[in-house]
């Protein structure tokens, strides 16, 4: 999806101004007219700028570049559902995680995964699987991150 | 004698030899780029001594430049954005059947810019250190600041956009206690928020999932392979490197001077060679058919960028490229101060990081053959498997850091805001930057009005930092009234 710049500008110049503004809720220094609230302000000020430079940049091309422009892919609900799998898959991964456990949960989902971005299921569940054991053999044993176990918590070895 | 020991001690060789396969690998897969080699080692370099864990990502990294050059050659599609440059010229010479000179020339070429940039790296990097220990507050503020503006204004694209870009990183950078208050800034309440943006979630967010995303975008096909099978790819190559012996050198310092500069890498320095090589020959009509001399200038060119990127990096701890930008983080969060007084504090480490990088160089030429005469099963691995395991490990890495799922939710979010940026022509690197210098810009400056009493001549008053604030005011201020003045003498004329 491409925009046209002025509709970045304006986001980024409404950004801005909420970052300048929400600086003033920090406390100031004693004895100094420098705080805290002094570098984002900074930046604040610098993307405004930015943001006025986009948003007349965009008028001036406004004629050849639309609002939104979409990529062909948008129209093939194939990749759509496929690319919207992905965000998806990591939200399920940070909402269910503790509860399912890395194991049952990770395999689920890249089974799923690999099944919608073209390999045959019994593939899919296979792959899935090495990869998954593979993954927790290399971060949960050698590297001793503790991926957490949930409903395997039983056999937690 | 101490560095020696620290890298031919059994594990680090092993790692090395593990990330050269990782890095090899990556590289040659189109669709995975070297800066995504590296974000995926770090989770796993985390967890290492110093010396293996540098030593891990500069041979990835100088694998995965030239791996780039073999699908490019072959297939006429870049393994990473550095081989794009002359991708035409090398796949011209393949349909031509002379694949063999073009990734002949590319591997040899490869390894003589690594070594010439490493030279450099060793020669430079001690003096300049010797002369930054002068250095205060003022000069390393004025530093970051000339940086991060040459990374804006060398990034492809439009400068308003690469500014933008590095706002937003230095602004990810406020996030969480500040450093001089202790005040809690933009955290809502939220006490993961507290500690602030992970680096290494946010890189790998930045780098790796705008590439699966992009994936799933395309339809997935791959082309065929034009050429069956691979013969000596070391046949002419001395011929070649005697007639082209001057493009060799003007590609390694071209190479080495783009790395340098903040925020250039390989691929810039692969574009800027190729088109000053197209300019100075005497034969500019042959090139995009299928001639050697831009292969040589670019190719040489894009390994010497990655160990010139490493010269600002480890004496000011100012990245050169977004590569060495991953690293500093590491570093950082390694306890290790990057900045001159490395080289006080630490000298064995300086020597082991040059010793790797003469051994990743020499490595280079029997482990690129290898992957040389392997490609053809390589380039067959089927991307839509490799996809999916990707994200696995992207998950898996930003959990690791913290392990709390919420750097898998930073991994997320700035991974799909890189994703919006680069399909709208925002560059990432200035962000990334701005993610690590960040603090370092930061403290610098409160240190410096702290110091000055709020009194910003202060910022000048001594003469290295006065002359690198005019450089840094110049290079904001020059294009524009040069295009002001252009445009005016334009109009009277």
């Amino acid at each position: 999806m491409r925009f046209n710049n002025a509709v970045f500008g304006v986001l980024i110049a409404l950004f801005s101004v909420a970052v300048w503004v929400y600086s003033g809720t920090f406390p100031e220094m004693p004895g100094q007219s420098y705080g805290p609230s002094l570098f984002p302000r900074l930046i604040a000020a610098g993307l405004f700028l930015c943001g006025i430079g986009l948003v007349l940049d965009g008028i001036r091309t406004a004629a050849t570049q639309g609002l939104v422009d979409f990529d062909p892919w948008t129209s093939d609900r194939e990749r759509v559902i496929n690319v919207l799998l992905i965000p998806i898959a990591l939200l399920c991964y940070i909402g269910l995680s503790d509860r399912i456990g890395f194991l049952p949960l990770t395999w689920v989902l890249l089974s799923a995964l690999l099944w919608r971005f073209g390999a045959r299921p019994i593939w899919a569940l296979i792959i899935a699987a090495i990869t998954t054991v593979f993954v927790h053999i290399l971060f949960y044993q050698f590297l001793h991150v503790p991926l957490p176990w949930g409903v395997l918590e039983q056999y937690a070895w | 004698m101490q560095a020696l020991s620290l890298v031919f001690a059994p594990e680090v060789l092993a790692v090395i030899l593990g990330s050269a396969a990782f890095g090899l690998f990556v590289g040659s897969v189109p669709g995975l780029t070297a800066t995504m080699a590296v974000a995926l080692l770090v989770p796993i370099t985390f967890f290492m001594d110093p010396v293996p864990a540098i030593s891990a990502i500069v041979t990835a990294v100088a694998m995965a430049i030239f791996a780039g050059d073999v699908p490019g050659a072959l297939l006429r599609i870049p393994g990473t954005p550095a081989s794009a440059a002359y991708v035409d010229e090398a796949h011209a010479l393949t349909l031509k059947g002379q694949a063999e000179l073009a990734l002949g020339t590319s591997l040899v070429c490869a390894c003589i810019g690594g070594l010439f940039g490493t030279i450099v790296l060793i020669v430079a990097a001690p003096t300049l250190a010797d002369w930054a220990l002068q250095f205060s507050s003022y000069e390393f503020f004025w530093l970051a600041c000339l940086g991060l503006s040459c990374a804006v204004f060398v990034s492809r694209g439009s400068a308003i956009k690469g500014a933008v870009s590095l706002l937003l990183g230095l602004f990810i950078a406020t996030i969480g206690i500040d450093i001089t208050a202790g005040q809690p800034r933009f955290t809502f309440g939220n006490v993961e928020l507290l500690a602030g943006i992970s680096f290494i979630p946010a890189m790998i967010g930045m780098f790796a999932l705008p590439e699966i995303i992009r994936f799933a975008t395309s339809d997935g096909k791959v082309a065929a392979l034009p050429v069956q099978r691979i013969g000596n790819i070391f046949s002419g190559i001395g011929r070649t490197l005697t007639r082209y012996w001057r493009n060799v050198l003007r590609g390694c310092f071209i190479g080495t001077g783009v790395g340098v500069l903040p925020g250039a890498g390989a691929d810039i320095g692969a574009w800027v060679a190729y088109a000053t090589s197209k300019k100075l020959s005497k034969t500019p009509e042959k090139f995009g058919t299928g001639h050697l001399e831009g292969l040589v200038d670019a190719g040489a060119a894009n390994n010497a960028a990655l160990s010139g990127a490493w010269v600002p990096a480890i004496v000011f701890g100012i990245p050169g490229d977004s590569i060495t930008a991953i690293v500093i983080g590491v570093l950082y969060m390694k306890g290790m101060n990057p900045g001159p007084t490395v080289f006080l504090n630490d000298p064995h480490l300086i020597y082991a990081v040059f010793i790797v990088f003469i051994l990743a160089n020499l490595a280079l030429l029997p482990l690129g053959y290898g992957l040389i005469k392997l490609s053809k099963h390589i380039l067959r691995v089927p991307r839509q498997v490799l996809m999916p395991i990707i994200l696995v490990f992207c998950i898996v890495g930003s959990f690791a850091i913290n392990n709390t799922a919420f750097g898998v939710i930073i991994m997320l979010v700035l991974g799909l805001m890189a994703y919006i940026m680069e399909e709208n022509g925002f560059p990432v690197a200035p962000a990334i930057l701005g993610i690590v210098l960040g603090p370092l810009l930061e403290d610098s400056f409160m240190t410096s009005m702290i110091k000055a009493d709020g009194d910003l001549l202060g910022f000048v008053s001594r003469p290295i930092a006065a002359t690198l604030g005019a450089a840094t005011l110049a290079l904001w201020l020059l294009p524009p009234l040069i295009r002001l003045f252009r445009g005016r003498s334009a109009a009277s004329g």
